[in-house]
């Protein structure tokens, strides 16, 4: 089963995983880059239900650390099923019912964890939002909100007939790719200061 | 007299700081912890790999070589031992205390 969601934060996602593991289903992968989700139905030789708990890192780390960091998840119990080296959400599934129910024992390390996620959210917010303002200012012949404008070639919207629309189809790909970038780090950009908002930033504590 | 601003250490830490006297990987500590304080404390494994890598930044710990590949191995720092020392010195202070009150 493949589902689709986009969380913007943290715990909603685990939550919302947890709830669909408890009615019969294990967490297979995940795609972060599609927010897709893959699940299986457990089958009848399967002698629990599991939990899966995130974990984020914010920056990557080196061959090395990462195995080191796998292998103390492992021999606590927690098998890795979603997650890279180059940072990102981590997902843990608990190997055994015998596993621990967390993968933190207190409030300060999960609320680190957390934490990462919504500072590297706001470190791109900022950056995306602002070469999206930049860009904005920067670019007069460019009115983002009108599609005439994104056509560079002389005359396209004189010609007349078939050759018309060749003219225009031929041209859409550039067109696309001169506002495009704009369009991206604006969508993503507000999706990120969505993330910061939702899991409300915090500078101390 | 200011104190040390690292003061209070956490539970977990002080934990960690007392199983790394002797070269231990991160699951090696956490079964340490569970031994010494008698199955009451059992950390966690995401709490276990921030606690060390906030040990490392602050120099209290160190990592050690070792024939184990897959595990970093960890030790306590001289750092790591005087901080580790004030934090129990802090704590017997309020265990006397506690006592002159009749606890």
């Amino acid at each position: 089963m493949k589902k689709f969601h986009v969380f913007l934060d943290l715990n909603d996602e685990e939550n919302w995983i947890n709830a669909i593991q408890e009615s019969g289903y294990r967490l297979d992968w995940v795609n972060p880059y599609l927010h897709c989700y893959t699940f299986q139905k457990l089958a009848d030789t399967d002698q629990f239900n599991p939990y899966t708990r995130l974990d984020f890192r914010d920056r990557g780390m080196n061959w090395r650390a990462y195995r080191d960091y796998r292998q103390l998840f492992s021999d606590s119990g927690w098998r890795l099923i979603a997650g890279s080296r180059h940072g990102g959400i981590q997902y843990f599934q608990q190997k055994t019912a015998a596993s621990d129910r967390d993968i933190f024992s207190d409030e300060r390390s999960r609320t680190r964890s957390r934490r990462r996620f919504t500072r590297l959210s706001l470190y791109y917010a900022v950056f995306l939002l602002s070469y999206v303002f930049f860009y904005w200012r920067t670019t007069d012949d460019l009115n983002f909100f009108d599609i005439k404008s994104w056509y560079l070639t002389p005359g396209l919207w004189q010609m007349q007939g078939e050759g018309a629309w060749k003219a225009i189809i031929f041209e859409t790909p550039f067109a696309l790719m001169r506002v495009g970038v704009f369009y991206v780090f604006l969508i993503v950009g507000l999706y990120n200061l969505c993330r910061v908002i939702r899991s409300g930033y915090r500078w101390q504590g | 007299m200011a104190r040390n601003k690292n003061l209070p250490l956490t539970e977990t830490t002080y934990y960690i700081l007392l199983a790394l006297t002797q070269p231990l990987h991160g699951y090696g500590a956490i079964q340490e912890i569970e031994r010494l304080s008698q199955g009451t404390v059992k950390v966690a494994a995401g709490t276990m790999y921030g606690a060390t890598e906030n040990l490392l930044k602050l120099k209290w710990i160190k990592e050690v070589p070792s024939n184990d590949k897959r595990r970093r191995v960890y030790r306590i720092t001289a750092a790591g031992q005087a901080i580790l020392q004030l934090e129990t010195q802090r704590l017997r202070g309020l265990g006397k205390l506690a006592e002159r009150f009749g606890y």
